[in-house]
């Protein structure tokens, strides 16, 4: 399954495990695997916690090395700073803070484009060791 | 009107209509009588509409089994889901004033809701000072998550018992602190067996503050 429409809060769940079973299958190591699938978890919830609802797209091809990449949708309100957004421990819904810096740090590379009142897309890509 | 060769054109064109209105208002059971010793042209596409028809009304049916059946296996998860649920988050009094509460499965915001819950009620109830809170059959712990457990070991503080976390598994260690998030006010180790032991050092401690 490469492509989970995110409604719920379970769907969270089939998107971490969706994206932990290709890693696994790409293979990558156990706490590569667990770093994907929480960063997964984080970008997910996001798109749960301020989009309502959305699409996570995972990709075993991230031209030009050979990894992960997982695409996060939404047509969402938008980020309006992504700077502040990206700061640890800010959060606009008293969260803890740590899901977009969190999924930065856990992943080997991060993109965000947002534009208020019509959504944001994050992507992030993990690489397989060369 | 009528044309050549064919037989109560009019009447038969009719006919035609009423059972095409009479399946698009959903009733296939109508047939369109066929006198096929007088066949003509017009035979063969009353034949062919009522065939139509006829499996027409198969899909139909077949489809409405189908969900009828799907609505039926939706229910049955539901159940099955509220089922789990409730064997998912069972806290064992292991010891006088200790409870294990072995987690397995996500942890979403609605089950950490009910597993706090639960678990004060069940501390107020058996008096219970300690509370051990095994995590290694959740699969993923991430910023919620551990905001989760960040908020139970503090209510369960509030009512004067201590919380320990155990089973972190490497992993998940390594995991925690690259997201960041901080768990040091948290006590935590590495399986139920060394949370058994710090539980028992804890109740003697506290048996010998007692005594003295």
């Amino acid at each position: 399954m490469n492509l989970v429409r995110i409604k719920e809060e379970r769907d969270i769940v089939v998107a971490r495990s969706a994206a932990k079973k290709i890693a696994q299958e790409m293979g990558f190591g156990l706490v590569d695997q667990t770093r994907i699938s929480t960063a997964v978890s984080e970008l997910a919830r996001n798109i749960y916690l301020y989009a309502g609802q959305g699409e996570v797209h995972i990709e075993a091809d991230c031209n030009p090395r050979s990894g992960l990449r997982i695409t996060f949708t939404d047509q969402g309100p938008g980020i309006a700073d992504i700077k502040l957004a990206m700061t640890d421990g800010w959060s606009s819904v008293k969260s803890m803070g740590k899901g977009l810096p969190g999924a930065a740090r856990l992943s080997d590379h991060m993109e965000i484009q947002s534009e208020l009142g019509k959504g944001t897309t994050v992507i992030i890509e993990k690489w397989l060791p060369e | 009107m009528s044309e050549k060769g064919i037989k109560n054109f009019n009447k038969r064109i009719e006919a035609i209509e009423e059972i095409l209105a009479a399946a698009a208002g959903g009733d296939f059971a109508a047939q369109i009588d066929i006198d096929m010793d007088a066949a003509d042209l017009l035979t063969s596409v009353e034949t062919g509409i009522n065939l139509l028809i006829a499996d027409l009304g198969e899909e139909v049916q077949e489809s409405r089994k189908r969900a009828d059946d799907l609505a039926e296996k939706l229910e049955l998860i539901e159940k099955q889901r509220k089922a789990i649920e409730e064997l998912s988050t069972p806290i064992i009094k292991i010891w006088d004033e200790v409870l294990v509460l072995p987690l397995i499965g996500a942890l979403d915001t609605r089950r950490s809701q009910k597993l706090t819950e639960s678990l004060l009620t069940e501390i107020a109830l058996t008096q219970s000072k300690i509370a051990i809170l095994d995590i290694t059959g959740v699969p993923g712990v991430d910023s919620a998550v551990a905001n989760h457990l960040l908020k139970t070991v503090s209510s369960v503080k509030l009512l004067g018992a201590h919380c320990v976390v155990t089973g972190i598994r490497p992993e998940v260690a390594q995991t925690i602190v690259h997201l960041g998030v901080d768990l040091s006010d948290v006590e935590t180790l590495s399986n139920l067996s060394e949370g058994l032991k710090w539980a028992f050092r804890h109740l003697k401690l506290m048996a010998e503050a007692r005594k003295s």
